[in-house]
């Protein structure tokens, strides 16, 4: 390509990336004030998964426009200190129809004055895509915890499903570079996750993630350790 | 008041350029039982609106089309203008907010980003918190409303000993606010008490802004290189830095790091005047050109001054001739005619500014060889001069320029080059580093409340850097403290108005700032007192 077409594909992904979510707001926001009407026609069970979908692209599309700018070496970080309960309540509240359709039951164990330090776009759509991932495989209770334990924060989410495929278990052994990521979304997903958390770092120690079956609810289990 | 009709009786405005947003977020704060709702498609209108009603809540998107600024800089705006209260709830709407967190200034942030997509119920949830939150700081914005930064720091304390929980919000205002006082020291303390439990953005940006407070510019620059390093889009860290290298007389270093920074965001009038002012002295002629149109461009419908931004976008064409091939000269030559042009006819009827626009054109003339044409300007713009009888700053900078580049048109114009020397317009010697020392030591006369002695290591520091915003600052303090104490300093005036030509162009939103209006009001009171006594001697005398 010469000078004159060559494109900053970084911003035009940015771009395009702001506009489909401009698309992805309206469309969630009408499917929430459709799904108001539609309780008494029984709707609202098509609705909620309308709702879901919406909610799985908008989680995608920004893990894409992450993972380019990771690869080209332009992710911003923003550490700040922040309250975990609200991350968490912020997470069931966007997925509210869904969880009312499926009569999902989700408990919380999480001290209300918990804060901790973290890149809050980063690590809430990261929680936010585990959480969607238990939605679709519990039968029917998430468990969510957060509690410091050797002042690192960490917080699980756990489901009551029939767990981490073996195939999955054994992916988040691997290296990063190793992770398979043309076997659909469950691969890029956990190299997404694995990438925010090594980049949140601190008193020479890295973020992690560790994923397990079994547990308090004997489904998944996604622990996330930061620093 | 109970969560359910609490939003009944507040004022909202929402900014939004696409209808449908506009909609949709009317009808969600609706059936949160709001009812008093304004919509603004602009951040022009928003201004226009927010000035009469002061709403209590502002939803803004981001991105508010091409025309218009963006919401990050409508909120800088509104605190510009000193009409944004502390205590109205700013919401910035945004389709990630990684980046537009941090390109715009730090010191400005709204009070929470909303991301897209949000729901209904994730906004009310949102809008609880923050509501929450601005209620328990109601004491501490009430006094940030007055600006009483004292009693700000005094009601944040409070707070913080009363409740923990905004901890983190109570610091953050409490270091701003000593910052603001240029009280350096304590806000060093605070900032780096804070980092050593956890470096944040905001604190380690303060700690260093502290440092360079108090003259320790290495320091200050390793804490920017930090910030950048994780995080490239922190524009302000950049500008900071570039600032901090300058005053150590890092030039060429400074110019890479405003390179930078402005390829990251192009929209700071400062940065664009900083960028094309360094880009100039390090002889990079043909960016500085592209960047001063650039904050002609950017100053338009402000109310900014380019007077000065004019004659060196002028100067710094002219001097570019010398160093490009015939067939760009001919674009330059037309460019410069054009502006030239245009601004002579504006400015028609202001003699002092006419004249600094022909010494330009003397400059022009010069290179193109009119010999001729040169030596009649020249002559009557001394005889013009010498019917001055006094000189405004941007005439004499002019003047200097000539002298320190042009050294050569002023051997044809002997009566011109007397002015410069009776007016001592010769370019002064700078040593930023001997600048810095003396400006430490002073700091320690301040300490000790020796003003006087503080005073007069402040002015040899000016004098060898005296495009130092910190000395000039401090030093601008001390007089107006000394003068307002009775004491006569010689040349006083002559000295502020020195400090006020390095400062006029400090970025609103930078901390310092808060110090030097305060300056300037200062010194309006004391033109008063200085005429009272005056005309009181007067009287006397006349008795």
């Amino acid at each position: 390509m010469d000078k004159t077409t060559q494109i900053d594909f970084a911003s035009v992904l940015a771009s395009s990336v702001h506009d489909m979510k401009n698309s992805l707001c309206l469309l969630i926001q009408s499917i929430d004030n459709l799904s108001e009407q539609a309780k008494a026609l029984n709707a609202d069970s098509e609705l909620a998964k309308l709702h879901y979908e919406a909610s799985r692209l908008n989680t995608n599309l920004l893990q894409l426009l992450s993972l380019y700018r990771a690869e080209k070496d332009q992710l911003p970080i923003n550490i700040d200190e922040y309250h975990i309960l609200d991350i968490a309540e912020e997470i069931i509240t966007q997925n509210q129809l869904y969880l009312d359709s499926r009569k999902i039951q989700v408990e919380i164990d999480i001290e209300p004055d918990l804060t901790w330090y973290l890149d809050l776009d980063l690590i809430s759509n990261l929680l936010n895509d585990v959480f969607i991932n238990a939605m679709r495989y519990t039968n029917n209770k998430i468990f969510i915890q957060a509690a410091l334990n050797k002042n690192q924060l960490v917080v699980t989410v756990e489901d009551d499903g029939s767990g981490y495929t073996e195939n999955m278990l054994k992916q988040t052994e691997l290296n990063m570079h190793e992770i398979n990521l043309t076997s659909g979304h469950t691969g890029l997903g956990l190299f997404f996750a694995k990438l925010i958390a090594r980049s949140h770092q601190n008193n020479n120690l890295t973020g992690q993630v560790e994923l397990k079956n079994g547990g308090r609810l004997g489904g998944s289990q996604f622990i996330l350790t930061l620093p | 008041m109970s969560n359910i009709n609490r939003y009944q009786d507040i004022t909202f405005l929402i900014v939004d350029d696409f209808a449908e947003f506009r909609t949709s977020l009317t009808n969600m704060l609706i059936s949160l039982g709001a009812n008093q709702i304004d919509t603004a498609v602009n951040a022009e209108k928003a201004i226009e609106l927010y000035q009469q009603k002061h709403h209590q809540i502002i939803l803004c998107d981001y991105n508010l089309g091409e025309a218009s600024l963006d919401g990050q800089q409508l909120l800088e705006e509104l605190n510009f203008r000193e009409t944004l209260r502390k205590d109205t709830i700013f919401i910035m709407v945004t389709a990630e907010n990684s980046i537009e967190m941090v390109t715009g200034a730090i010191e400005f942030k709204p009070d929470n980003y909303l991301t897209k997509p949000f729901t209904k119920q994730s906004l009310k949830t949102r809008l609880d918190k923050i509501y929450e939150k601005k209620q328990f700081l109601m004491p501490v914005l009430n006094q940030l409303n007055k600006q009483d930064f004292a009693q700000a720091i005094a009601e944040s304390n409070h707070l913080m000993q009363t409740n923990r929980s905004y901890l983190a919000s109570c610091l953050q205002i409490k270091g701003d606010c000593l910052l603001r006082l240029g009280q350096f020291k304590s806000a060093a303390q605070l900032y780096h008490s804070v980092n050593k439990q956890r470096p944040l953005l905001w604190s380690l940006i303060g700690f260093a802004k502290a440092q360079m407070g108090l003259g320790l510019y290495q320091q200050a620059i390793r804490y920017f290189e930090k910030i950048t390093e994780t995080n490239q889009y922190v524009v302000n860290a950049f500008d900071l830095q570039a600032e901090c290298l300058l005053a150590i007389g890092e030039t060429e270093q400074a110019h890479q790091i405003l390179e930078k920074a402005v390829k990251v965001s192009s929209k700071s009038l400062s940065r664009e005047r900083q960028y094309a002012e360094i880009s100039f002295n390090t002889g990079h002629y043909s960016i500085s050109v592209q960047h001063y149109k650039k904050v002609l461009q950017l100053s338009k419908n402000t109310l900014n001054s380019t007077e000065d931004d004019i004659l060196k976008l002028l100067n710094v064409i002219a001097i570019s001739f010398t160093e490009i091939n015939s067939s760009q000269q001919h674009k330059l030559k037309n460019e410069f005619l054009y502006y030239y042009k245009q601004y002579k006819q504006s400015f028609k009827h202001d003699i002092q500014y006419s004249l600094a626009l022909e010494i330009s054109y003397c400059i022009y003339l010069h290179i193109q060889s009119q010999e001729d044409e040169l030596i009649n300007r020249l002559s009557s713009i001394s005889a013009r001069l010498l019917s001055l009888s006094e000189c405004r700053s941007y005439l004499k900078e002019q003047l200097n320029f000539i002298a320190t580049y042009f050294p050569i048109i002023l051997i044809n114009a002997p009566t011109l080059a007397e002015f410069c020397t009776k007016h001592q317009l010769i370019s002064r010697q700078t040593d930023p580093i001997h600048a810095n020392h003396l400006y430490r030591n002073s700091l320690e006369y301040i300490d000790k409340k020796d003003y006087l002695k503080a005073l007069k290591l402040l002015i040899s520091a000016s004098h060898f850097s005296p495009k130092n915003m910190n000395i000039a600052l401090i030093l601008m303090t001390t007089l107006i403290k000394l003068e307002m104490q009775g004491k006569q300093i010689p040349n006083a005036m002559q000295l502020i108005e020195n400090c006020v030509r390095t400062l006029k162009n400090i970025d609103p939103a930078d901390q310092r700032f808060t110090l030097y209006r305060a300056n300037l009001k200062l010194i309006r009171e004391l033109l008063i007192i200085n005429e009272n006594r005056e005309h009181n001697s007067g009287q006397n005398n006349s008795n």
